[in-house]
């Protein structure tokens, strides 16, 4: 009723701190679940209704068509939640890879479905895939990495705009240029790339 | 985006008042009696979701299905109290998405007044938030109320702000040590 199932599973995902996940709950999708069935069944007989009587469906705007629609914004509605639950953990999911690295600790692998399991294998391996074939680490210094691939568009590009590149870098990365120790210039292929050390 | 927001969402399950303009028998539901009617003239709280949409489905027939009221987060003696002190209102108690709410509310019924008075009403309380987020005081009362009394967005204000501090003083350290 009023979509408050489907409320409460949403607000699951606020509290507690960002990035961090609580157990799957599959009771209460479930839950949601029927409710969406029930309503369905709903819409069905009152559509049938309207049909019996010979209305047009597209038109008229009787009793039944308000109920039927409101069954239908009730299922849009906890449609959206049940998505919405499912998007906002796949996005802590794939953070994880990039906070935890590969091998998820056994607490935070229960607190995952086994659905969320499969997508952070299949992430993780489509990430390894992409930094074998760049021969990059990406989730190692992020500065280094930011200068390279920006500089691999350049042929040729004199120091200052690779400073100014890097210096772009790490206001996106929003980690502060600590110290610039050194600064190295190498021609790989046509292509510059500067490795800096912080 | 806003779609899979969870601020949205949680926003628009909040209630507004509601009055039926006609008589819809099966919808009884909605005030706990299933299986009865529900009158003209029977007012019940929707959540936003239901009661927006519903309000402007009806485009054909003379009467409306539904007419709608201001919460009772935005009734004037809400607003009569943010333009006399904005600071102690306890917004929180009003509802836990105020700003929010207002935004849709305030989509449908236009009014220049509440916009205004809602504006000076942030404004008065950033600055408030920005005090505290600085420099914390542990402990007294006044602080502590205050603190409880801010919604949603303002507790984001709150922790961006406070957070922000904390990362920059971090950084300084950090300087120093190397």
């Amino acid at each position: 009723m009023y979509g408050r199932k489907a409320s409460q599973l949403v607000k699951e995902l606020t509290g507690g701190e960002k990035g961090q996940l609580k157990a799957f709950n599959d009771d209460l999708i479930n839950q949601v679940i029927k409710e969406c069935g029930s309503h369905h069944v709903g819409l069905q007989a009152l559509f049938r209704n309207m049909q019996e009587e010979g209305l047009d469906i597209q038109t008229t705007r009787n009793a039944d068509f308000y109920g039927a629609l409101i069954h239908h914004l009730s299922l849009t509605r906890n449609k959206r939640c049940l998505m919405a639950y499912m998007y906002n953990r796949a996005d802590v999911v794939r953070s994880l890879r990039w906070k935890l690295g590969r091998v998820l600790p056994n607490e935070l692998v229960t607190k995952l479905s086994n659905s969320e399991k499969e997508y952070f294998k299949g992430y993780s391996a489509a990430l390894d895939a992409y930094m074998n074939e760049m021969n990059l680490d990406l989730t190692v210094c992020m500065i280094i990495v930011f200068a390279r691939i920006w500089c691999h568009r350049r042929i040729r590009t004199s120091r200052l705009e690779c400073l100014m590149i890097l210096v772009k870098c790490c206001s996106l990365t929003g980690l502060p240029i600590l110290r610039v120790t050194q600064c190295t210039f190498s021609n790989e292929l046509m292509l510059n790339s500067i490795f800096v050390r912080v | 985006m806003s779609y899979y927001d969870v601020d949205a969402i949680l926003t628009d399950a909040q209630k507004l008042p509601c009055t039926f303009g006609l008589d819809v028998p099966g919808l009884g539901y909605l005030d706990g009696n299933p299986g009865s009617t529900m009158k003209t003239g029977s007012k019940i709280d929707l959540p936003l979701w239901l009661g927006v949409m519903l309000a402007v489905s009806n485009s054909q027939s003379n009467e409306p299905l539904l007419t709608l009221e201001y919460p009772s987060a935005l009734q004037q003696r809400v607003i009569n109290a943010m333009k006399a002190d904005p600071k102690s209102v306890d917004i929180r108690a009003q509802a836990p998405h105020f700003y929010a709410l207002a935004f849709r509310v305030l989509e449908i019924f236009e009014d220049d007044d509440v916009v205004a008075t809602l504006s000076e009403t942030f404004r008065a309380r950033a600055a408030e938030i920005a005090d505290h987020a600085h420099n914390v005081r542990g402990g007294l009362a006044e602080g502590q109320t205050f603190l409880a009394s801010l919604d949603e967005l303002e507790r984001s204000l709150y922790r961006a702000a406070h957070d922000g501090r904390k990362a920059v003083r971090a950084w300084e350290t950090s300087l120093k040590k190397s």
